[in-house]
């Protein structure tokens, strides 16, 4: 099998000039072990969100790709995430899902760390070792880099990895979107309690493009929009921006990010939503008074799905969540589902809300039921000895891209594709493989960071 | 990833002096399929107990590294270890855990076999090989060295590895303290019926390491000791000597066998045990006496958990118990255990024992499970990409260790590290992963008897 360095990603097993994509790249084991290494060892990572370690000694263990992670507050309050294996034989030093200690003891040993990653306890340190061991250089293994958004908590191993915000680049209002108040007000969203933690048996990039903005596949939903079970009752969610707004693909070549937005003209206020509680309707009613008051034209954006490159999914809309899909191998995706509500919303509306999300996101969800049918077999059958010689297609709306897209005097950052009447493209799903394809053929940050224009690249591939 | 030939194994993933041994040692794959042929391939090992194949045609189908083999008595009473896999076309020749037969007949074609190895069947060997099928080349493929050792049997695939007894060298005193009759008569023991069989998800080297003298993880046994689920009912066993003896971790270097022993001082007997049970209590209090008059000063050991390379593991005591360690990939260990009473012992002594033993051992074995749940997450945070580059420390009571240690008139053999106040240290460990490397690098035994070089200087 083609590692990266002989033939590398591109006009072979990524062959964006084509769209054609070989099924290899969600097969193939050794493919799979330098995605650990190129991609999730030195991409930026979700781990969780400041709402979950709210005091001193909060813990929450999370996972950066396979590996099993704790984020923390320490007694001065700051944030951190450590590998979740003792420095002495490795074991798990936290196998709780979350709580609160001072201090993090490993069970095989007795070896204990402080929340903030100091080797504080060594059994028969005096006896055993002399007084001899260093301790200080026997702390829990800390990432290399963590950045604190909004209340969400991002982290990577890799130092040589630009800041959170440079990462992210023109990318960082539709985060906002996600995570601002609904009212337009900075950050102002939690975490409804409980994530939502279930394996799936695909490889963890069915779900990533599914969520960079497949939207073709409306139809898979089909029985949950005709049974409604949105929050006024008609579809799977309130959708009537369709009606009236730019469906758009924005994708950011330079950075592997990319979102599906609708865009809503000048001067229409968004119909009503949430129809099944008036309190709810008017809560959100309100909110997108407030919010094109003090946003402007960025007001007029809806943000539904999107992604982060590699592997954090948002929808900003209806249901409001993020997910990370953690590889598990090549065949296994363990997704991790957190919900988000505005921190001020009444308890009626948190509660409306948590009913409408678990209906239908999650193992349990409806909607998200039918996703997870489709990746399962589409990954099961990209095994087969055949069927992986033959590459998928992503050609749809090729040719189509708008640099400085504008419209009703809103210029749109990123390229854009619009699906107003194209209804659909493969744009956001060939850049999140751009991107895949770039990191695994990259040996260094620094090649990743350089920097090119649509047209040029295009044009190389 | 390194392989033995271009960096070798020292200093870099195995740096004993610097006492931290690299993760890379128990999740590569590449190493561990050079394990099978370094080590496995190589080395001695055990395969069963001649208990267990008392009568000609008796069988019992074993393991050596991952292969299946069958320990069995042919008809004029010479045990033989053979692979399990028919000559023809590879199929398992005994499909079953232990019986009697006269012949071993292969399910695929009908090949079938002696007891002694020979080709003995082949359907259709007129009409269908003319004859022509030179059988006595044919037979079972046979280990080429195989050693009875107070009821034990070993194996080894190499006929240029040392005999058994010089592969122990001076740790056979420590084998007896398993073997022999609790008395101090040589031999005396036999298995209790019932090997146990299970898989563990990780590599075989965390229970190799585990039981060749891991006496800092008593905080993970802490529920059992806390519960009594020890012989007299307080602690998982009885410890008495702990508060008495010197406590000692005894290494051979050029082996790579090491053990833990508790020390008495002269002319103390050791304290009462097996509380719950007057008879057996009585039994061993008496055995304890025998054995000094026996013994002498030898009589004064008492054994704790060893290991003689690379993975069989011995426990002379509470619970008196053989272990394998079968290498099932890289991530995978399949434990064999056997358990071992006086065969001269009462019927109820027996009874009590083996209570006991499955208590406390065994994947059913409250004791045995607190292990399990730590090499499980030990090993799987070993895979890791990021954990997998940080090494494991092994530097405890590194630059401590005695040779030619004595102490009340009994010197010991071996290496040791007296860890009475120390309480602890890793200097068994670092033995098993010295002996590991040096197994890695060899091309041959020439280069691992090193004693027989030290023998020929002198």
């Amino acid at each position: 099998m083609a590692s990266t360095n002989t033939t590398g990603y591109r006009r072979g097993l990524v062959d964006l000039g084509k769209g054609q994509i070989s099924r290899e790249i969600f097969v193939n084991d050794e493919i799979y072990q330098e995605e650990l290494e190129r991609i999730f060892a030195r991409a930026w990572l979700l781990v969780g969100h400041e709402s979950q370690i709210p005091n001193p000694g909060d813990f929450f263990v999370s996972s950066m790709g396979e590996e099993s992670v704790i984020l923390c507050r320490d007694r001065a309050h700051k944030v951190h995430v450590f590998l979740n294996s003792c420095r002495h034989r490795g074991m798990k030093v936290c196998r709780y899902d979350e709580g609160n200690a001072a201090v993090l003891t490993c069970p095989y040993h007795g070896w204990s760390y402080s929340t903030d990653g100091r080797l504080v306890g060594v059994p028969y340190f005096r006896e055993a070792y002399h007084g001899s061991l260093d301790r200080s250089r026997w702390g829990l293994a800390e990432v290399a880099q963590l950045c604190l958004y909004k209340g969400t908590v991002w982290a990577s191993w890799d130092p040589a990895a630009p800041p959170f915000l440079e990462y992210l680049g023109d990318f960082l209002p539709y985060i906002d979107l996600t995570l601002d108040a609904w009212d337009g007000s900075d950050g102002g969203t939690e975490i409804l309690s409980g994530i939502q933690k279930w394996r799936v048996p695909c490889n963890w990039k069915f779900p990533a493009e599914n969520f960079s903005g497949d939207s073709y596949h409306n139809i898979s939903h089909r029985s949950v929009d005709l049974a409604g079970i949105g929050p006024s009752g008609s579809g799977r969610r309130d959708m009537p921006e369709l009606l009236m707004a730019r469906k758009l693909h924005i994708a950011f070549p330079e950075h592997g990010h990319q979102t599906t937005s609708y865009l809503l003209p000048k001067e229409v206020a968004l119909p009503p939503a949430y129809q099944h509680s008036s309190v709810v309707s008017e809560y959100f009613r309100e909110c997108e008074e407030a919010r094109r008051n003090k946003r402007g034209d960025w007001g007029r954006m809806i943000a539904l799905v999107g992604e982060v490159f590699p592997n954090t999914a948002f929808l900003a809309r209806q249901p409001r969540t993020l997910a990370a899909w953690h590889p598990r191998g090549a065949h296994e995706t363990e997704v991790w589902r957190w919900f988000l509500v505005d921190r001020n919303a009444p308890a009626e509306v948190k509660d409306f809300l948590r009913q409408y999300y678990i209906r239908y996101s999650g193992p349990g969800g409806m909607t998200e039921q039918d996703d997870m049918e489709n990746w399962n077999y589409a990954h099961a059958a990209s095994r087969g000895t055949i069927a992986r010689r033959y590459p998928y297609n992503y050609e749809q709306g090729t040719g189509t891209e708008i640099e400085n897209y504008e419209w009703e005097s809103f210029r749109v950052p990123g390229v854009v594709c619009d699906l107003t009447r194209a209804k659909s493209s493969e744009h956001n799903l060939r850049n999140l493989y751009r991107r895949w394809a770039e990191f695994m053929e990259a040996d260094r940050w620094e090649e990743l960071t350089s920097g090119r224009r649509l047209g040029r690249a295009e044009a190389a591939e | 990833m390194a392989t033995t030939r271009k960096d070798g194994y020292r200093p870099g993933l195995v740096d004993i002096s610097a006492g931290q041994v690299s993760r890379e040692i128990f999740v590569n794959e590449e190493i561990y399929r050079e394990e099978l042929e370094r080590l496995f391939a190589r080395v001695w090992l055990f395969v069963g107990h001649e208990s267990q194949i008392p009568k000609p045609g008796d069988y019992f189908v074993s393991g050596m590294g991952e292969e299946s083999v069958i320990l069995c008595r042919d008809r004029a009473g010479k045990v033989h270890v053979f692979l399990n896999s028919c000559r023809h076309r590879g199929m398992k020749v005994c499909r079953y855990d232990e019986g009697n037969t006269p012949v071993f007949t292969c399910p695929y074609h009908g090949w079938s076999y002696g007891t002694d190895g020979q080709l003995v069947g082949v359907p259709y060997f007129r009409e269908a090989y003319h004859e022509k099928l030179d059988r006595s080349r044919w037979g079972l493929v046979e280990v080429p060295r195989t050693y009875l050792y107070k009821g034990t049997v070993w194996a080894c695939w190499d006929s240029a590895a040392p005999p058994f007894l010089e592969y122990l060298g001076d740790f056979v005193r420590y084998l007896d303290l398993t073997l022999d009759g609790w008395d101090g008569s040589e031999g005396g023991t036999e298995i209790l019926g019932g090997i146990q069989k299970w898989r563990i998800p990780c590599n075989w080297k965390f229970p190799a390491e585990n039981f060749c003298g891991d006496s800092y993880h008593n905080i993970s046994h802490r529920s059992v000791d806390l519960v009594g689920i020890g012989p007299s009912g307080t602690g998982r066993r009885d410890m008495r000597e702990r508060q008495m003896a010197r406590r000692l971790q005894v290494a051979f270097y050029e082996r790579g066998h090491q053990t833990g022993v508790y020390l008495f001082p002269k002319d103390q007997a050791t304290p009462p045990s097996y509380q719950h049970s007057p008879e057996v209590s009585e039994y061993f209090a008496h055995c304890e006496e025998e054995r000094r008059k026996k013994r002498g000063e030898w009589g004064r050991l008492i054994g704790s958990p060893g290991e003689i390379f690379p993975n069989t593991a011995l426990h002379p005591r509470q619970p008196r118990t053989i272990a394998v360690w079968h290498p099932r990939g890289a991530h995978q260990t399949e434990v064999w255990r056997w358990y071992v009473v006086d065969s001269a012992a009462p019927q109820e002594v027996k009874d009590f024992l083996r209570d006991y033993y499955i208590r406390y051992s065994g994947p059913g074995g409250m004791t045995e499970q607190d292990d399990m749940e730590n090499w499980n997450y030990a090993h799987a945070a070993s895979r890791g990409t990021i954990a997998r580059r940080y090494p494991y420390s092994y530097e405890q009571g590194l630059g401590f260790e005695t040779e030619n240690y004595e102490w009340q008139g009994l010197r010991i053999p071996g290496t040791v590290m007296d860890i009475t106040d120390a309480k602890s240290s890793e200097h068994n460990l670092r033995n098993l992963y010295r002996r590991w490397a040096e197994f890695m690098e060899a091309e041959s035994w020439g280069e691992l008897a090193t004693w027989r070089l030290a023998r020929a200087a002198e």
